[in-house]
């Protein structure tokens, strides 16, 4: 998430609240007013004293109008919903239950905050007219007793906000939870899952967790039975390019049924990072492969993209089927990007990817 | 023209399937004596006889019996997908336990 | 030498050549060179070799994990037998037995125009019963197909079937659509305003190629070619239909074998979207004149994967033109799905998923039924009269269970070990007529002999994998011109 580093006074508990420089009469508490270039006064009622401020370091980088924040006396200054953002992300756990050798965001033994209890402030506080959100951890499926209702009261609350949901599926394999997942979602629920392999070997080397194959196909199986959406996701790696065909062929034969297939480039952080050794290969090695998955797919109907590659890096078959997934704050650009005619459509690469791929792009005339 | 087989090698049901495709232009006897069995195949028109039946012949059979050998292993399996296909039941697992070999 | 722990899954398997097809009860299917094979089934295989990850993902072995495998296969083999699921969805109405024309392998005996109706034509009681038999069947979508003789002397039937139909579904709610099985020929102003305010119903024809040809065995019964008559009431219905509801199948026969260039020509041309390459049934009239159209079935295999060939080429050119059959067998071959061709399928499709009202209430198990009865009087496959029984006599009867049981491809000798089976189906009434019986002899059977021919064919297209091939045959199962199924758009022409 974006931050920004600033001097808080007069406010000694963190402040959740919705950002505008129009002075506000309001109800709910829920909006920050900024006035001036630096100083703002909380709305009455937030615990604050009517002399409170913040005061952002750089007057040059600061959150935007409509902007959900929270400000910390410590003076961080968290940007925890985009209003520019057609999809937001809400982190609910940093536990889980695989160790994926591809995770940017190692999974912690314990939760130190209350992520839950985070999100269902944010559902409040959720301008009106977003497209999306993003419901991911850590793996979200671990708090069942938090997830269900999470979803319930935004379905109650933004009845025509999509809900993605980005989990390992492994708790899925109970049809019993599926089916409550799927009277709390609906049809705006939609389930992303990734599936590192065609078959267990692979897959449970990646995951790091022996079983954990047959567990997401079972996780399938009921999302299906419970006519919940599906995106299936593969994330490309030295470790599993190889079966980039054969992958795509599987999934057509045995998940027919699937929405759409996602076919991801690594976010090279964390253990992505760590195991760069192992897991990273040049795009250029893969190419043919991703090229004939995307083939495999076309031919039979089956929707799909492929997320956070630059289109400089694509062929130009591909191209069309990019789609900018990679968030804003951690998006990048390169100079040599701004003589690129194809620079508005395209989603740029992960910040951290920035070392590995930087050789790799030039500008498309 | 006879053909001799090993019934420790290959099985009779091998060498009769094999038979089976054959029929439209042959006849074929079986005579078993001990664990071997002499095939005789005999044309049923013309007299004509393919030059390399007999290679043919021995090859298919060799081909089913891989055919019985690996049925030996699957065919519970098959009978459980069809059988799970058309009337699902909750234990699949159970059931499996009691197949294993 | 010692063996890596893996069992297998079902499969079957054949030779060709150095390679091995193999395919399991999915339709799932994979080709091993020889040498990889011999390792497979001796167990040598590594599991470290690309060879063996590809056969565990095609679920030809496995080393744990069986009740999820189990459960898994058992999903898709549900999917592919998903036909049986909604029982008879094909009923078949002959409606008359009179036909304006005498065709060389009319395969339906049919009488002459002025034949006593009583004997010849469907009374409208018996088509009320018929409809009132088809809409108790349980499938949620039902086609109503109208056969003869020439559907279209008896039009006055046909409409009242078909405004009897919409009425009593009214209350059943039913997805019903109508084909009209036709020469064409007697297409009226009348018909036409019928059709255009009937937009459920579709109309098969018989285009045999280029005059010529389709003149040879398509005449009326003084003799004279319909061709033309034929011409002009395709351009006179296209113009007013369109050209979606109209479908044309064509009768192999050794006047247009060597010549299947001209045909598919003849169809393009005409603006037909597709073609369906028929061999000939030995029913009728057909087998009267069996002397001058008989051919043999390698001769039919050389010409199909000649014209096969020339179609895709056309394609190739921008032209989306499908042969319906290759296209079911491919999509049985390449999809996870089930197709609705009642002729080729396991059980046989016979009562369970077509069936045939014949003009007197008659019900038979199929068209090849109803024909063997009118070449050779065996009411052998006659399951019961729409005046006489009750919908439970005809399809829960034991004469119905006997034939189903005895055409399940999987237990016949022949069939239960071809490496065709998921993708073939047995017919029991051709069995019967041609041997005798209707387990059937596969060694000596010429639709056995046909089929494993034309699996043969598309198999080593599928072998070879010929990419701009597969986007054809991909358009085909799929339904949509090439330029969509293709990765890059543009690499074809359009036309």
């Amino acid at each position: 998430m974006r931050q920004y580093k600033g001097v808080a006074v007069g406010f000694t508990t963190p402040v959740l609240g919705r950002l505008t420089t129009t002075p506000q009469v309001d109800d709910t508490n829920s909006t920050i007013t900024l006035t001036g270039d630096d100083l703002f006064i909380g709305a009455a009622g937030n615990g604050l004293k009517q002399s409170a401020s913040f005061k952002f370091n750089n007057l040059n980088e600061m959150p935007h109008e409509g902007d959900v924040v929270q400000l910390d006396p410590s003076g961080l200054c968290t940007v925890l919903i985009e209003s520019a953002s057609k999809n937001n992300i809400f982190l609910l756990t940093e536990c889980c239950n695989s160790r994926c050798i591809t995770c940017p965001q190692p999974p912690k033994q314990k939760d130190t905050h209350d992520h839950f209890g985070l999100a269902l402030s944010l559902i409040d506080l959720l301008p009106q007219g977003i497209e999306s959100i993003t419901l991911t951890g850590g793996e979200p499926t671990l708090f069942w007793e938090n997830l269900v209702p999470l979803i319930k009261n935004i379905r109650t609350k933004h009845p025509d906000l999509i809900v993605n949901l980005l989990t390992n599926g492994r708790v899925l394999k109970n049809y019993g939870k599926v089916a409550l997942l799927a009277e709390a979602g609906g049809n705006k629920l939609h389930v992303a899952i990734p599936l590192f392999a065609d078959y267990d070997d692979l897959h449970d080397e990646m995951t790091g967790v022996k079983g954990s194959f047959w567990e997401t196909v079972e996780g399938l199986y009921n999302l299906e039975r419970c006519n919940l959406r599906i995106e299936l996701r593969f994330v490309i790696t030295r470790l599993n390019f190889e079966r980039l065909p054969a992958w795509a062929e599987h999934v057509y034969r045995f998940f027919p049924f699937v929405n759409h297939v996602a076919l991801m480039g690594l976010e090279m952080m964390g253990w992505a990072n760590e195991n760069s050794h192992n897991i990273w290969a040049e795009p250029r090695e893969y190419m043919t492969k991703l090229i004939e998955a995307a083939r495999i797919f076309n031919r039979r109907g089956l929707l799909f993209s492929i997320y956070n590659y630059p289109l400089c890096i694509l062929p130009e078959t591909l191209r069309r089927f990019a789609y900018s997934s990679i968030s804003e704050w951690k998006r990048k650009f390169f100079t040599i990007c701004e003589n690129c005619g194809q620079k508005d459509c395209c989603g740029g690469i992960f910040n951290s990817s920035a070392s590995y791929l930087k050789d790799e792009l030039k500008p498309i005339t | 023209m006879n053909l001799e087989f090993d019934l420790k090698a290959i099985s009779i049901n091998a060498l009769k399937n094999a038979a089976y495709s054959f029929l439209g232009d042959y006849e074929f006897q079986f005579k078993t004596s001990g664990t071997n069995v002499q095939v005789t195949i005999t044309p049923l028109k013309n007299g004509l006889i393919q030059p390399d039946i007999a290679s043919i012949y021995r090859n298919a059979a060799l081909d089913h019996q891989i055919r019985i050998e690996t049925e030996k292993d699957y065919r519970v399996i098959r009978e459980m997908i069809v059988a799970q296909a058309f009337e699902p039941c909750d234990n699949v697992d159970e059931l499996v336990q009691k197949i294993k070999p | 030498m010692s063996e890596f722990p893996y069992r297998f899954l079902p499969f079957r398997f054949e030779r060709f050549d150095r390679s091995i097809l193999l395919a399991n009860d999915v339709g799932e299917f994979c080709f091993l060179d020889s040498t990889v094979f011999d390792r497979f089934i001796h167990r040598q295989l590594s599991p470290s070799e690309e060879m063996f990850k590809n056969l565990k993902s095609k679920r030809f072995l496995f080393d744990d994990h069986l009740p999820e495998i189990i459960e898994q296969l058992a999903i898709a083999y549900r999917t592919k037998k998903q036909f049986l699921f909604d029982f008879t969805t094909l009923h078949m109405l002959v409606v008359t037995q009179r036909c304006n024309q005498n065709c060389l392998y009319c395969h339906a005996v049919s009488k002459s125009q002025d034949s006593d109706t009583c004997e010849t034509d469907m009374s409208l009681e018996t088509a009320h019963r018929c409809v009132e038999m088809a809409l108790m069947s349980p499938a949620p979508s039902i086609k109503i197909e109208f056969q003869g003789g020439e559907p279209l002397i008896a039009f006055g039937v046909i409409r009242s079937i078909v405004d009897t139909a919409n009425t009593l579904n009214e209350n059943i709610g039913k997805n019903i659509e109508f084909v009209i099985c036709t020469n064409l020929t007697l297409i009226s102003a009348e018909i036409i305003d019928f059709l255009l305010q009937n937009k459920n119903i579709s109309i098969s024809t018989s285009l045999d190629g280029p005059e010529s040809i389709h003149d040879a065995c398509r005449c009326d019964r003084a003799g004279v070619g319909s061709y033309r008559v034929f011409k002009d009431k395709f351009r006179l219905l296209q113009s007013s239909i369109g050209k979606e509801r109209i479908s044309a199948l064509m009768t192999v026969t050794p006047y247009n074998l060597e010549r299947l260039k001209e045909v598919v020509n003849e169809y393009v041309e005409s603006g037909f979207n597709s073609i369906f390459l028929r061999p000939l049934n030995k029913f009728g009239a057909a087998q009267v004149n069996w002397g001058k159209l008989n051919y043999n079935v390698d001769d039919f295999l050389v010409h199909f994967k000649e014209i096969l060939d020339y179609i895709i080429t056309l394609n190739l050119k921008g032209h989306y033109f499908p042969e319906v059959y290759t296209t079911i067998l491919l999509t049985r071959i390449l999809t996870p799905y089930s197709t609705g061709f009642v002729d080729l399928q396991s059980p046989a499709g016979t009562g369970i998923s077509g069936v045939i009202y014949d003009y007197n209430g008659d019900v038979y198990v199929s068209d090849e039924a109803r024909m063997l009865q009118r070449t050779t009087g065996d009411r052998h496959f006659c399951i019961g009269n729409v005046h006489k029984n009750t919908w439970g006599d005809i399809f829960c009867s034991s004469q119905l269970k006997e034939i189903v049981d005895k055409s399940c491809i999987e237990s016949l000798a022949g069939c239960a070990w071809c490496v065709f089976q998921p993708y073939c189906g047995g017919d029991p009434v051709n069995n019967y007529a041609e041997q005798g019986e209707i387990y059937g002899h596969r060694y000596a059977n010429e639709m056995c002999h046909r089929h494993k021919g034309v699996f043969n064919l598309l198999f080593e297209y599928l072998r070879k994998n010929d990419p701009e091939i597969m986007d054809v045959f991909w358009s085909w199962i799929m339904n949509k011109p090439i330029n969509q199924i293709a990765i890059s758009p543009g690499s074809y022409a359009a036309v």
